[in-house]
């Protein structure tokens, strides 16, 4: 026998994977899946095309000027039709969420060599008054609003703040919001690696695993030196 | 002369990949072990390493052996995976849908999914792969070499070892089934 051939099955083997049913998701879970991943995609394409324009090529994930220009589109697309898809547009809004029933590895994160005043002011309220639809990131990329004005590192600190004070509070959701405000006002920030540690603590205990996963890999390379890397990997950890 | 089209481009199309790879992705995740929320979420990891990775693509090459390696890989880091469920309400709701769907299904094909499922249990992660892809997911060998990157002969050498032991688990998961129903 040759090295390319393969001895048949055994007939009653045979058999039986002919009649193998095929496995497929419910069209609930598929829809939950689209619009999930349609989700991640956004801010990950939107900062993607952003770091990519402002650095011409030298961003550290390697994304190309023209793959990033591409990224803006498939993401938009995508989201469309996660929107019009059938049933996708219910699972948008109120995703259920999962049941956290033993304490994630959220190791609040360590408080950063940057010097920070303690904030007392109460949180912003959010941006979206929707609170359960956190994974609606509607977010056009700021080709321009890199550089933050001089002067906003009190309002950066204030938004992280409320953010610590939510994960820590157990209101990983609202946190999650928070961090969207900073990350609208202060894409690229002072504070933007503090904030990037920190969203993907949220996603994590809100159990959204897959998009902890994605932000935390883009997290390790566009930070390779980070103070928050045990953070995120705590965070990401699998549990047993 | 034209170059000949590319069977399935990454990039402006992802959407229509997703809506036309999606099955297939799930249903190899499935049959490695994956189930209920460790299903979903493998399988949204697939396709969002998928989009990470989209300039390693060769769009000359078809996208779903190369996007069935990215399973794989996702799969055996996943040391979750089949050993055990995580303990939440929420997420042992997704395996009943399977089994309402069962109820439609036809005898022979409930006991050939419970069969070849034992027996695909019976199977370390890279065998159960080999004989997922070749047998149940009908991916040539060539396919699979370059999906999991393994050499071609190797790839046979390790499937032919797969197939066998997974021939003698389904024959046990047969006889096993035989004593039950004549006790």
């Amino acid at each position: 026998m040759s090295q390319s051939e393969l001895p048949p099955l055994p007939d009653d083997l045979r058999r039986m994977l002919a009649e193998l049913p095929g496995e497929a998701p419910s069209a609930d879970v598929e829809a939950r899946m689209f619009a999930a991943i349609g989700a991640a995609l956004a801010p990950t394409a939107a900062a993607t095309a952003t770091a990519a324009g402002a650095k011409a090529g030298a961003s550290a994930s390697g994304a190309s000027a023209v793959g990033a220009g591409v990224a803006k589109y498939v993401v938009a697309a995508f989201i469309a039709g996660a929107v019009a898809g059938g049933g996708a547009h219910a699972v948008l809004a109120p995703t259920p969420v999962r049941v956290v029933t033993a304490p994630l590895p959220i190791a609040v994160a360590p408080e950063p060599a940057v010097a920070r005043e303690p904030v007392i002011e109460p949180p912003p309220p959010p941006t979206a008054p929707a609170p359960e639809a956190p994974r609606r990131v509607k977010r056009e990329p700021k080709v321009e609003a890199a550089a933050p004005a001089p002067g906003h590192l009190g309002e950066e600190r204030r938004l992280l703040d409320a953010a610590r004070t939510a994960l820590r509070e157990g209101k990983p959701d609202r946190a999650l919001t928070v961090l969207e405000q900073h990350l609208q006002g202060f894409e690229r920030g002072e504070l933007a690696e503090e904030r990037e540690a920190m969203r993907v603590q949220a996603l994590m205990s809100l159990q959204r695993v897959a998009e902890a996963r994605l932000l935390a890999a883009e997290f390790r390379a566009r930070y390779p030196g980070s103070m928050f890397l045990p953070v995120i990997d705590e965070a990401t950890r699998e549990t047993k | 002369m034209p170059e000949p089209a590319a069977p399935q481009p990454l990039g402006n199309d992802f959407q229509a990949m997703y809506r036309a790879e999606l099955k297939p992705v799930w249903s190899f995740l499935r049959r490695l072990g994956a189930q209920g929320r460790d299903l979903e979420d493998l399988t949204q990891e697939v396709f969002l390493t998928a989009y990470q990775r989209r300039e390693a693509y060769d769009p000359a090459q078809p996208i779903r052996p190369w996007l069935l390696g990215i399973a794989y890989r996702r799969a055996a880091d996943h040391r979750r995976l089949a050993y055990h469920a995580r303990e939440t309400e929420a997420e042992a709701a997704p395996e009943v849908p399977d089994e309402r769907q069962d109820h439609e299904r036809s005898l022979l094909a409930k006991e050939a999914k419970e069969l070849v499922y034992q027996a695909l249990d019976e199977l370390p992660l890279e065998k159960r792969a080999l004989v997922a892809l070749h047998d149940l997911e009908g991916e040539s060998v060539p396919a699979i070499a370059q999906a999991l990157g393994v050499p071609l002969n190797t790839t046979y050498s390790r499937l032919r070892l797969a197939r066998d032991q997974f021939a003698r688990a389904f024959a046990a998961a047969q006889e096993r089934r035989r004593s039950h129903v004549s006790v």
